[in-house]
């Protein structure tokens, strides 16, 4: 273990202790009346118990690593409100990565991969692999009676469900850091970008059975990324460095539109998107980024008792879907007509004796059906029957179960997800509260399985882990 | 003196001692039926006269002498002063004060005029006609009749508290968390004070929207509902989402949730206003007309800051688990209500104080919450104090609250909510609220 880096990051902590110092008694900091700020310090760990990573890198012998995960997190968020209309919002990260100082498993690697000068439009100060400092969301919102308008830096998700991006794809995700294991599943990891989000609520429409309706859009006018891996040496590394230059999509546009209402106790959205790809396909030489076509719909409905259960339909149609061309020769791009759709049931049942909290129990079936699969491929490798090859469909079901006890101080997530095609994830964890500031909470993550194709949630097993977070938030 | 004579003179010295003993037998004839009060033919009794002089007007009830006034404290109140609760006898005011002239005036024109389906739905002489406002019943015959009061008659069109803070109180007394929210409701329907008048066009059949959002602690800032209710929820019932700003989704919740706690805290969704459930699959019956110690409508000493920060002058019982709170007498119908399905409550006992003299909030004053197996589980009481005039209108006094305290009696664990409400007030409207602005408020 390498002790000698706690000296150099001494500032770090001395800075966050002096934090810690004056907002002790404190929940959000008011500067003045209208600036607060608000955040947090955490520390987490995440103890590696699957097999070694396989994925092609540079690591330093044939043992796995001990440490998937080892990272100090403070950040704050400034809130500037100065009246009902106008609010402006900054989202402030420090972060300090400890995972290949700690572990001897491990070469140093790039922690940050965006930190480079490419990536100036998000804000980051530095371009180190092991410290972030970074601006990672800047926004002001404006309610103007019926419009509302937020441009800036953001995050916009459409979409209600759980554990599967079906209508929420408009950010691309950095699964660089923890894959998709946090608890908070893409909050941390959804990458925010430069748009404008505008809504308008339509009035004067509403009669008995139709209300809420409204008109909502996005314009990124060119600030696209891609998804981002771990780097080369990563504990979460999944594809091989490439040396393929990038035809990258900065300064292209995306956008996207939707009709939303409620018809009844029906309510739901119809919406279009214009988007590139998150995931890089090599063609010709390059590295690119095609662009997708998304026609989407949700519907939620609550069936009253007895049942007490609400219903939720989401689903998208792309007939540009891209993929490779499974036929021998240079890697191609194919596009192909995929459908996505899923139904959650959701339901919030008593079940301890004394019922005093409920437990929210969520239900989720999904399916991909992706019309020509026997032509496609998911990497630039040679087909391979097993590794490489695209199924017609996918059926994938997901239940989460969360109970909090003792006045929410304590909570117990149960989360396990099954690939009917045969791999499983299991995800149990427990959270505990200690008055305004102090969180605790650890996790497993657990995946196994029969199916490792690499687009497959099999395929993660290597990167089995128990991770632990404490939090002191103000 | 013949034997005649002395015998009716030792009866007579005999029913004199007896009178003295018995003080209700000689004072019995000063304090005013109930029927009377209501009527504005006499003033409630005060404590000093009820108890015949043992507690005075400007004293104390505690464990000592609670027995004093026993029958003139809910089930709940009684067991949380005989655990050291202390209650100060309070200033009552007139019921020309307690709420606006121009809900009382439309109360009183159209007296006689609700009526009520087998549902608990208030219309106003005919089935279908939306009832205007006012209060539908303002002498109450029937468990229904109190709970349409206060569905149908509320004296205000929307309000707003921003923050409530929850503070949670252990067995010790001691606050060991917090929670601010920010609360949001707007009336569609039986509206009186604030254009439109009567029903939104285009919204009749929608009684309340409301918006509940987190403020603080930053884990759970921004999670919130938007929920609706509407005018019959037996044929329209509850639309409600949650925002959860830890996946930035919106879900579709379904009505039970009216049945869970806020935020971990000792009182759940339903006992917001004292009684928030649909109530048309529950039992309601009246029980009786009591006179009861309800808190002071007035109160003399703020219990809390402008930013939520418990006033230091303010005094507590066994370290924060009671604010020693003003008390005053009013005349109250008392409702039981038991639930036709299976809910986290085996019973509630409502009560309602009668017309006049009621709060501008809400139309209950205090609940004895049962668990399921009929054992007293919780003491529900909203504190009052708030008096005000809107937009400083002597026309229109409001009575509104101040907070709200949720002792588990079984625990020992309570909850005491603070927050300053505005009532009627024009900073939300029948635009504010939707599932849009749910997001807005949201991380």
């Amino acid at each position: 273990m390498k002790i000698q880096f706690w000296v150099t990051r001494t500032w770090l902590f001395v800075l966050s202790l002096a934090f810690l110092g004056v907002t002790e008694a404190m929940a959000e900091v008011k500067l003045t009346d209208n600036l607060a700020v608000a955040g947090y310090l955490r520390q987490e760990l995440a103890v590696h118990t699957g097999e070694k990573n396989p994925t092609p890198g540079p690591w330093t012998t044939a043992e796995r690593n001990s440490l998937n995960l080892s990272r100090t997190f403070f950040q704050t968020e400034w809130m500037y409100n100065p009246n009902d209309t106008f609010k402006v919002f900054s989202k402030v990260k420090m972060l300090y990565d400890q995972t290949a100082a700690l572990d001897d498993k491990l070469n140093d690697y790039n922690a940050f991969p965006l930190a480079t000068p490419r990536y100036g439009g998000y804000l980051r100060a530095t371009n180190d692999n092991n410290i972030d400092v970074e601006m990672s969301e800047l926004y002001a919102d404006a309610s103007l009676g019926n419009l509302w308008l937020r441009l800036g830096k953001q995050q916009i998700v459409w979409g209600e469900l759980i554990a599967a991006r079906i209508l929420d794809q408009i950010n691309p995700l950095d699964l660089s850091w923890h894959l998709t294991f946090e608890p908070e599943e893409f909050e941390n990891i959804r990458m925010a970008q430069w748009a404008l989000r505008a809504r308008y609520n339509v009035t004067g429409v509403t009669t008995s059975w139709l209300d809420d309706i409204y008109l909502e859009g996005f314009l990124n006018p060119g600030d696209i990324a891609p998804t981002v891996t771990g780097a080369p040496g990563s504990p979460f590394q999944l594809a091989p460095a490439s040396a393929a230059p990038i035809k990258d999509r900065r300064s292209d546009m995306e956008y996207g539109f939707r009709l939303g209402g409620r018809i009844g106790q029906v309510a739901g959205t119809l919406n279009y998107l214009n988007l590139y790809s998150d995931s890089g396909f090599l063609e010709s030489g390059f590295t690119t980024y095609p662009n997708t076509e998304l026609y989407g719909i949700s519907l939620n409905y609550a069936l009253p008792k007895p049942f007490n259960t609400t219903l939720t339909y989401e689903a998208t149609y792309s007939h540009d879907e891209p993929y490779y061309d499974s036929a021998p020769g240079a890697p191609r791009i194919r596009l192909a007509h995929t459908l996505k759709q899923a139904i959650l049931f959701g339901q919030s049942a008593f079940i301890l004796p004394q019922p005093i909290s409920a437990m929210s129990i969520q239900f989720q079936y999904s399916e991909t059906q992706i019309w020509d699969h026997n032509r496609l491929k998911t990497t630039p490798a040679p087909l391979t029957n097993g590794v490489n090859n695209v199924s017609a469909d996918q059926h994938v079901l997901a239940l989460i179960l969360s109970q909090d006890l003792l006045h929410n101080n304590l909570n117990l997530y149960f989360q396990v997800v099954y690939d009917l095609a045969g791999a499983q994830l299991i995800k149990p964890g427990i959270k505990v509260r200690q008055g305004n500031h102090w969180i605790y909470d650890i996790y497993g993550v657990a995946i196994g399985g029969s199916e490792t194709r690499s687009s497959r949630l099999g395929y993660l097993s290597w990167a089995n882990e128990i991770f632990g977070r404490i939090t002191y938030q103000f | 003196m013949d034997n005649h004579k002395i015998r009716d003179l030792i009866m007579v010295l005999f029913a004199f001692l007896f009178a003295l003993l018995s003080p209700r037998a000689l004072l019995g004839a000063n304090i005013p039926s109930i029927a009377d009060v209501v009527e504005g033919k006499a003033s409630p009794p005060t404590i000093e006269d009820l108890t015949g002089g043992k507690v005075k007007n400007n004293g104390l009830v505690d464990k000592n002498n609670v027995e004093l006034v026993k029958n003139y404290l809910t089930a709940s109140m009684y067991e949380s002063v005989k655990r050291g609760m202390v209650l100060k006898m309070g200033t009552q005011l007139p019921p020309d004060q307690l709420n606006p002239k121009v809900f009382r005036d439309i109360t009183e024109k159209n007296r006689g005029k609700a009526i009520i389906d087998k549902n608990g739905v208030v219309y106003y002489e005919k089935m279908g006609t939306l009832w205007p406002g006012g209060r539908p019943f303002p002498v109450v015959k029937s468990g229904v009749e109190a709970m349409a009061n206060s569905t149908f008659g509320k004296p205000w069109d929307t309000y707003m508290i921003d923050p409530a803070r929850l503070c949670y109180i252990n067995s010790k007394g001691e606050i060991y968390k917090t929670v601010d929210q920010t609360f949001m409701y707007v009336k569609y329907t039986t509206r009186t004070m604030i254009p439109p008048l009567g029903a939104v066009p285009g919204s009749e059949n929608v009684l309340v929207k409301r918006i509940a959002v987190a403020a603080e602690p930053r884990e759970i800032k921004g999670l919130g509902q938007f929920t609706v209710r509407y005018y019959d929820p037996a044929k329209q019932y509850d639309t409600g989402f949650a925002y959860l700003p830890a996946f930035k989704r919106t879900i579709r919740i379904s009505a039970t949730t009216w049945q869970d706690n806020i935020a971990g805290s000792d009182a759940i969704y339903g006992d917001g206003d004292g009684f928030n459930e649909p109530y048309y699959d529950w039992n309601l019956k009246l029980i009786e007309k009591k006179f009861l110690l309800v808190p002071e409508p007035k109160m003399s000493v703020r219990l809390t800051d402008q930013k939520m920060n418990i006033n230091k002058d303010f005094q507590f019982d066994v370290g924060k688990k009671y604010p020693r709170l003003g008390w005053v007498i009013w005349p109250v119908d008392v409702v039981e209500a038991i639930p036709n399905y299976k809910n986290v409550y085996g019973k509630r006992v409502l009560y309602f104080p009668c017309w006049p003299y009621s709060y501008s909030y809400s139309a209950i004053a205090a609940v004895d919450i049962y668990d399921r197996q009929m054992k007293l589980w919780k003491n529900f009481f909203f504190i009052y104090g708030g008096h005000e005039y809107l937009n400083g209108d002597r026309d229109k006094p409001q009575t509104s609250s101040v907070g709200a305290l949720t002792v588990d009696l079984q625990s020992e664990h309570r909850t005491l909510m603070l927050y300053t409400q505005l009532l009627n007030t024009n900073k939300i409207g029948t635009d504010s609220l939707s599932l849009g602005k749910l997001i807005e408020m949201g991380r």
